[in-house]
């Protein structure tokens, strides 16, 4: 055998180790989702093996249960104000911290991402001691609080991040050219940091929604979907929340599919072409 | 728009930066429609003075006036000024056309006139037919047009430029640096422009400041930038020159410290003897000879190129100097010695 065949011979058994490797990776990562969505299509009424026959019955029944569908509901809506209010919070301050002369910066970036690196358990309790000042917060304004202490915080350090690599000389061309502060912010910065903030949205948006430690520190009577499902599981698996979670996991891939495709669109130069 | 008076003027500017002073106590008074340089090497506090004008940087000591009126304080976007940066800062996200309109449409100008406008700017630009082009889709000389006419499209007092043909290559540099003379002949605004690159302030300006460590060394046109130097260090940045120290030894004479040589000096008012003075000589005022009067020197290094020769020779008190020789004219040999003269008239005199 010759030398170059040889070599062939190791590079295609390297590759297909690295495609078998890969493949247990993605298996690894991704089993509890097929396993979700399996179960969710299959008729036995308590999740498990063997499979008992296909069935869409499950999401029927799901999206006619009441507390399903409004904690649903719940969740959305306190998701979204969370992730609208840590982007809006975290925009001035990335920007603050990216373009300002600031003392201690290092100091203030460990500070920033605290609530990231707390237990948890540990951010709960502390919500639960702050709100007894404040007792008519808890319920819906003290989840989203909540949620956005936690998400601001990376939402910050992300958005601080990408504004590093923002050219500063945009901001002073539009200045020169008669563009007040706020219209800056509106022209230029806006339109240029929109794919950041869209990402950091999102990313907020899907970690408040799915978050139940902190949640269930603070919700008093409100039932969040992860609340309602944990609930439930302490009870019998139902397979409905197996179908609504398989509705979750859809909406998200769609989500972001088109989030992507969004970025890209913007980053392709247009076809025009003269005038 | 009303035409307002576009001089300019900084008095006693100072600008520190943790302790180390950028721009050092300048004062300058440039005229209206004026092409002024403000030249130096990098770092020595040009774009920091342009800044002070456009508002990006405020000083800690002085007043910058524009028209006669104290700007200092103003933020950039109340200054009626326009810069063109070194970077172009060409919005990505806009076409070249909506480039160049961002300033007007900054006035609140009606929509039928910006397009008007813009219109005109492109046609005065060569690049009619590119205005619905992306940013990202130009080349690097037109990007530079787009820079230049989005700032020139709102008429402003003075037009500031950061190093504006930095980014080009050497041939498009050369074609950017007519078209930016034509369009200040035509516009006849105020401009001032910075660069390190001291053959385009000299083709450029009416007049060049010359920078070094923060402090404006000399102001003046281009000729008398170029033969009567200011300082050692204008002689030395602007041009090739030998710099000699020298002692008067009487009228009209003086001797090369180190080296013994005399040599001979015009002009009134010398200073009296025992005076140290600098002697800058440029390398094309020097002949070189096999003997007589002069200054000798052992031959270095010889390099010909094309039509002139460069001859490098080191005198007895070590330092170097050069002559630039027709190449049809005597050459000695590597090593040997050789004199090197000049006339009293081509030593300029620096004063300490
Ligand atoms: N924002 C700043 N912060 C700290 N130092 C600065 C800043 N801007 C300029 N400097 C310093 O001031 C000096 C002059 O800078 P600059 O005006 O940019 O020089 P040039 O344009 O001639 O190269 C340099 O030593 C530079 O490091
Ligand atoms: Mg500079």
């Amino acid at each position: 055998m010759s030398a170059t065949a040889l070599k062939f011979r190791q590079a295609s058994a390297g590759s297909a180790a690295f495609i078998a490797y890969s493949a247990l990776i993605y298996l690894f990562l991704y089993l509890p989702i097929v396993v979700i969505v399996l179960f969710a299509f299959d008729a036995k009424p308590v999740p498990g093996l063997p499979l008992a026959g296909f069935t869409t019955g499950w999401f029927a029944q799901a999206s006619a249960d009441p507390v399903l569908v409004g904690a649903l509901l719940t969740s959305t809506k306190l998701a979204f104000f969370s992730a609208a209010l840590a982007t809006a919070l975290a925009m001035p301050a990335a920007m603050v911290l990216a373009w300002f002369p600031t003392r201690f910066k290092s100091l203030i970036l460990c500070l920033v991402l605290g609530p990231v690196v707390l237990p948890q358990l540990v951010l709960g309790l502390g919500f639960v001691s702050l709100l007894r000042g404040a007792p008519n917060l808890v319920g819906e304004p003290a989840i989203v609080l909540a949620h956005t202490t936690m998400t601001a915080s990376y939402a910050t350090m992300v958005l601080y991040s990408r504004l590093l690599g923002f050219r500063r000389s945009y901001i002073e061309a539009a200045m020169n050219l008669g563009a007040n502060e706020l219209t800056v912010f509106r022209e230029v910065i806006l339109p240029l940091t929109l794919p950041a903030l869209i990402a950091v949205f999102l990313l907020a948006f899907t970690d408040a929604f799915g978050e139940f430690i902190v949640a269930w520190f603070v919700a008093g009577f409100t039932k969040t979907l992860p609340i309602v499902i944990w609930t439930s599981l302490r009870q019998v698996i139902s397979p409905k929340v197996n179908a609504i979670s398989t509705i979750i996991i859809l909406a998200s891939l769609a989500l972001s599919v088109l989030a992507q495709l969004w970025v890209i669109r913007q980053a392709r130069p247009s076809a025009r072409v003269g005038a | 728009m009303t035409k307002r008076a576009g001089d300019i003027e900084l008095v006693k500017v100072s600008k520190r930066y943790s302790g180390a002073a950028a721009v050092d106590d300048v004062s300058i008074a440039i005229e209206a429609g004026e092409f002024v340089t403000v030249l130096g090497p990098s770092g020595c506090g040009k774009s920091t003075l342009l800044r002070m004008v456009s508002g990006f940087v405020e000083p800690d000591e002085g007043d910058v006036r524009i028209g006669g009126a104290s700007v200092t304080g103003l933020p950039p976007y109340r200054r009626d000024t326009a810069m063109v940066f070194q970077d172009y800062a060409l919005f990505p996200h806009r076409t070249v056309a909506q480039n160049i309109a961002f300033g007007l449409r900054m006035r609140r100008m009606e929509k039928s006139q910006i397009a008007r406008k813009v219109d005109a700017m492109l046609e005065l630009l060569n690049l009619a037919g590119f205005g619905n082009r992306r940013i990202g889709e130009i080349s690097g000389g037109q990007a530079q047009r787009v820079a230049l006419g989005r700032a020139l499209v709102v008429e402003p007092a003075v037009l500031l430029l950061d190093e504006p043909l930095g980014a080009l290559d050497l041939k498009l540099r050369k074609q950017m640096q007519a078209e930016l003379k034509g369009i200040h002949r035509k516009l006849k605004l105020t401009f001032i422009a910075v660069t390190h690159d001291q053959e385009e302030a000299l083709n450029l300006s009416d007049r060049i400041a010359v920078m070094n460590a923060g402090r404006i060394e000399q102001f003046a046109d281009p000729e008398t930038i170029y033969n009567r130097p200011a300082s050692r260090f204008v002689a030395d940045f602007v041009g090739e020159a030998n710099l000699f120290d020298a002692t008067v030894i009487g009228p009209g004479m003086a001797q090369l410290v180190g080296d013994g040589s005399t040599v001979a000096l015009s002009g009134d008012g010398l200073p009296p003897p025992g005076s140290r003075l600098t002697l800058a000589v440029r390398p094309e005022a020097i002949a070189v000879a096999a003997t007589g009067k002069g200054v000798a020197a052992i031959i270095e290094d010889i390099l010909f190129s094309g039509s002139v020769r460069r001859i490098v020779g080191r005198l007895a008190n070590g330092q170097r100097v050069t002559a630039m020789q027709p190449a049809a004219a005597f050459t000695p040999a590597l090593g040997q010695s050789a004199v090197f003269a000049w006339t009293a008239e081509a030593a300029w005199i620096i004063r300490p």
